[in-house]
């Protein structure tokens, strides 16, 4: 049973994802995401996780998605204005592919996960106390990489004249 | 095991059948109060005083024409009414009421219910968002988009000043913050989150003095203008049945929930404990209406500059100093 919600999640995730890279508009594209993330948090409550179930529908769903769809509506995009794409940006997204997909191999070992005969899950005490001791340099360094985002976004959301205001220029 | 089984399908009848009849209740209780504040004599025509006018509401609700606008995108368009009112219900299943033989009398007793509450809780935006947005018309998408940024400023401070709270019972499921207030409830304890949470609970309501997302005199009715019939009431069963949900939060989290002041919750009759924990709820419920008729609503950057330049700071700051105490009190901190 576990095994074969399992894979029905993992496709619908797959089928979601897939939407998302597909569709020529931005709103449906976005409500493709938040199909994806649910179908994600249900393989995390599967996995014995639903910590990560709750906090995944929570930031993800909740907040972040609502955020891009606050910036989706605000510049308005209309059904005839569809997502253009070009041949080069498809040479960048296979190349991310193959690193991610490269990343999560080396990172899970060369094993593949499995619903049953997992560990049980460990406490949310335990994950917290990981995360601040053994894992405390790659979780602050994450925030830095935010930080990066942001002041990269922000040079590129100013105008080549230098004003801090884009729509006056 | 067969026993467990009716006791499942008992709770949840009787769940299910108690927060209809909240949200419903509510929405006459909320015409009468509104008459009383403002001396009138509201809806008094239908059964004895009024009583019955809900029956009346659903009546005309259904009978509506289901009446689908031109050139909108007809399937978000019928979804996003369902969107809303669904994931409000779902969250009304981790509302604890009580204990009855030392077992939480709640639907599910999720062992992440607090966090189970606020994902869930956080989905109902999307039935107002997508609502605006499907309708093609200029004031539902202003709706929708000001709920979106709303919802993104409030959520933040309304998630810390649970996390303080969470953190001075030791648990996130539902019944064991409730046991844990035995004698010296949460707001005593944590008074400045209580406030945040009453604040951010009418934001996430979409209750005045917060209610930007549908505000009659600038944007006609909001993300629900081209929105008739039965789909309009669902997105009013949702928006009450959140209320009913975030006063039980608030009287589960911040006020003891079952515990009766003087007595001791295993002592407490399971009886006498739901009807405190009801009583509790009420009294939030009718607190909503009761700011409606008494605060004027913000301006749109007002709202802005309370969500992010005082709730933010101040829901951080409560818990940074939380955490600072629990460290020093060892870990027997807390309720010890």
């Amino acid at each position: 049973m576990a095994t074969a919600l399992f894979y029905l999640f993992g496709a619908g995730a797959l089928f979601s994802a897939a939407n998302v890279v597909f569709r020529r508009q931005a709103v449906p594209a976005a409500i493709w995401l938040v199909t994806c993330f649910f179908f994600l948090a249900g393989e995390f409550l599967l996995l014995g996780f639903p910590f990560l179930a709750a906090i995944q529908i929570m930031v993800y769903v909740g907040a972040i998605m609502v955020l891009f769809l606050f910036v989706i509506m605000l510049l308005d995009l209309q059904a005839h204005q569809p997502i253009q794409s070009q041949f080069r940006h498809s040479i960048g997204g296979a190349l991310a592919l193959v690193l991610v997909a490269l990343a999560f191999v080396a990172a899970s070992g060369g094993q593949a996960l499995e619903a049953e005969n997992q560990p049980a899950a460990p406490e949310i005490s335990a994950l917290v106390e990981a995360l601040f001791t053994r894992y405390l340099l790659p979780f602050e360094v994450t925030s830095v990489v935010l930080v990066a985002a942001i002041v990269g976004a922000l040079t590129l959301g100013r105008s080549p004249g230098g004003s801090d205001h884009p729509a006056k220029s | 095991m067969e026993i467990t089984w009716i006791r499942a399908a008992l709770t949840l009848l009787v769940g299910f059948g108690l927060m209809m009849s909240l949200a419903a209740g509510m929405s006459l209780v909320e015409r009468k109060l509104s008459a009383f504040i403002q001396e009138r004599h509201g809806p008094n025509r239908v059964g004895p005083f009024g009583l019955l006018q809900p029956m009346a509401d659903l009546i005309k609700f259904v009978f509506k024409e289901e009446y689908v606008p031109n050139s909108v995108n007809p399937l978000i368009y019928k979804l996003a009414p369902a969107i809303a009112a669904v994931p409000a219900m779902m969250t009304f299943a981790a509302i604890p009421f009580g204990f009855l033989d030392g077992q939480p009398l709640v639907i599910a007793n999720i062992n992440i219910g607090v966090l189970y509450v606020l994902a869930v809780g956080s989905l109902g935006i999307y039935g107002i968002i997508l609502g605006g947005w499907s309708s093609n018309n200029k004031y539902s998408l202003l709706g929708g988009l000001r709920a979106s940024a709303q919802m993104v400023s409030y959520e933040i401070s309304l998630v810390l000043s649970l996390v303080a709270v969470i953190a001075v019972s030791g648990s996130l499921n539902m019944s064991e913050v409730v046991a844990a207030q035995d004698h010296h409830w949460n707001v005593f304890l944590q008074p400045v989150a209580c406030l945040i949470f009453l604040v951010t609970m009418f934001a996430e309501t979409n209750r005045h003095p917060f209610d930007f997302a549908e505000c009659e005199p600038e944007l006609v009715g909001g993300f629900h203008t081209e929105y008739a019939g039965m789909r309009f009431a669902l997105f009013f069963l949702g928006e009450y049945i959140a209320m009913v949900v975030m006063s039980g939060l608030m009287a589960a989290l911040f006020f003891g929930g079952c515990d009766v002041p003087f007595l001791d919750i295993a002592d407490t009759p399971w009886w006498l404990g739901a009807l405190a924990m009801l009583g509790k709820t009420a009294f939030f419920l009718l607190l909503f209406v009761w700011v409606r008729w008494t605060l004027p609503r913000f301006r749109y950057d007002q709202l802005m500059w309370l969500g992010w330049r005082v709730l933010l700071p101040l829901s951080l700051a409560n818990l940074a100093i939380t955490g600072l105490v629990l460290a020093l009190l060892g870990p027997e901190g807390g309720h010890a």
